[in-house]
């Protein structure tokens, strides 16, 4: 800016100078160079150049908040998808895994298999991309989820499923409520061990989702903490992500019980 | 004789390699577990030549379970994951 002020002043000084000596009545003004009219002329260009400035800062200010905004939310899309994207690959290779025996073996259960794996595939690639899914769509995934796990553990578990509420004409974040199932299954549930339950209750209400998983502890599954705040850990984020000071989460985790209380603020 | 153990969470993939192993004149199937823990007692009273070791499974994965083994038998990674892979090589 003061770079600036120096070839100005010259600039106004030059014209004032050889212009308006010509046209004005005020000939010994601009005649002389006067300590006031140094100061005026000083004062008139460092305003103009004060307000340009101001001017252009707000601006580009503005922009900059702008663009700042607009990288933030790529960088949480992308954030969500690449924790979405984390979810699955391991239930698919170890299904088709499963699959691979099942048709080795003759199995009637191998039919079974592929539909409901390829609705899994249907809604993982078709859905899961999305910012919100039918409520019914997410129960529908978890229904099929758990037909594929009693095939693969030999309904070794008992498992209640509760719906209340008018779930269909509710919208979700994808994969959020199936998480904490395959959760529970990982941890609650073993071909190894008699009597494994998993109960699971949904409910809605006034645009209140409330979501509650609890399993019984496994003994065999119960040594590695460090993998049981896996999923969890990337479903947390993933509420923070989509719900926002919209969520509770509420986890109690014992010797016999493990158990996750969710209530999500719907729109 | 060669004498395997197989060690699986999967139940049809240890199946599966159960079915095979049996097929397989040379080798005897000494037992199969869910959980590498669960294999700890046999490993210790029999004398085992290879091992099918899964490696992602809940409680221990089969590359710890591996470096805790004094006396390791040969070892054949099964895993459905191509990730696992070159990280299996390096336990060994």
């Amino acid at each position: 800016m003061t770079l600036l002020i120096i070839p100005l002043i010259t600039l106004r000084v030059f014209i004032e100078n050889e212009v308006f000596v010509q046209i004005s009545a005020n000939e010994d003004y601009y005649k002389t160079i006067r300590l006031s009219r140094f100061v005026h002329t000083l004062w008139d260009t460092a305003s103009f150049l004060l307000f340009t400035g101001m001017v252009r800062f707000v601006v580009d200010w503005f922009d900059l908040e702008n663009k700042k905004r607009q990288l933030e939310n790529e960088k949480l899309v992308a954030e969500l998808n690449y924790l979405k994207s984390q979810i699955n690959p391991h239930f698919l290779f170890n299904t088709l895994h499963n699959l691979n025996y099942l048709v080795y073996s003759g199995s009637k259960n191998a039919t079974d298999v592929v539909i409901k794996l390829s609705n899994i595939m249907r809604y993982m690639i078709y859905e899961a991309g999305k910012d919100h899914v039918a409520l019914t769509s997410e129960i529908e995934y978890m229904n099929d989820y758990i037909h594929l796990e009693s095939i693969r553990l030999n309904q070794s578990f008992q498992l209640d499923f509760h719906v209340n509420g008018p779930v269909e004409q509710t919208k979700i974040a994808p994969l959020m409520l199936i998480t904490f199932l395959e959760n529970a299954f990982k941890h609650g549930v073993s071909d190894q061990e008699m009597n494994c339950w998993i109960k699971l209750t949904l409910t809605i209400n006034e645009g209140q989702l409330m979501y509650q998983v609890s399993n019984k502890k496994v003994r065999a599954n119960s040594h590695n903490k460090l993998k049981s705040g896996f999923g969890l850990g990337n479903v947390k984020k993933r509420l923070e992500l989509s719900y926002p000071s919209k969520h509770v989460l509420i986890v109690a985790d014992n010797e016999e019980m493990y158990k996750i209380d969710l209530t999500l603020q719907l729109r | 004789m060669i004498r395997c153990l197989v060690i699986d969470d999967e139940p049809f993939a240890r199946q599966l390699l159960s079915d095979f192993i049996k097929k397989v004149p040379d080798l005897y199937l000494e037992g199969s577990f869910s959980s590498a823990l669960k294999s700890l007692e046999i490993l210790r009273r029999k004398q085992i030549d290879v091992l099918f070791l899964d490696i992602q499974m809940p409680d221990i994965s089969g590359i710890e379970f591996l470096k805790t083994l004094d006396n390791k038998p040969l070892v054949i990674f099964t895993t459905a994951h191509a990730e696992h892979a070159l990280q299996g090589f390096e336990t060994i």
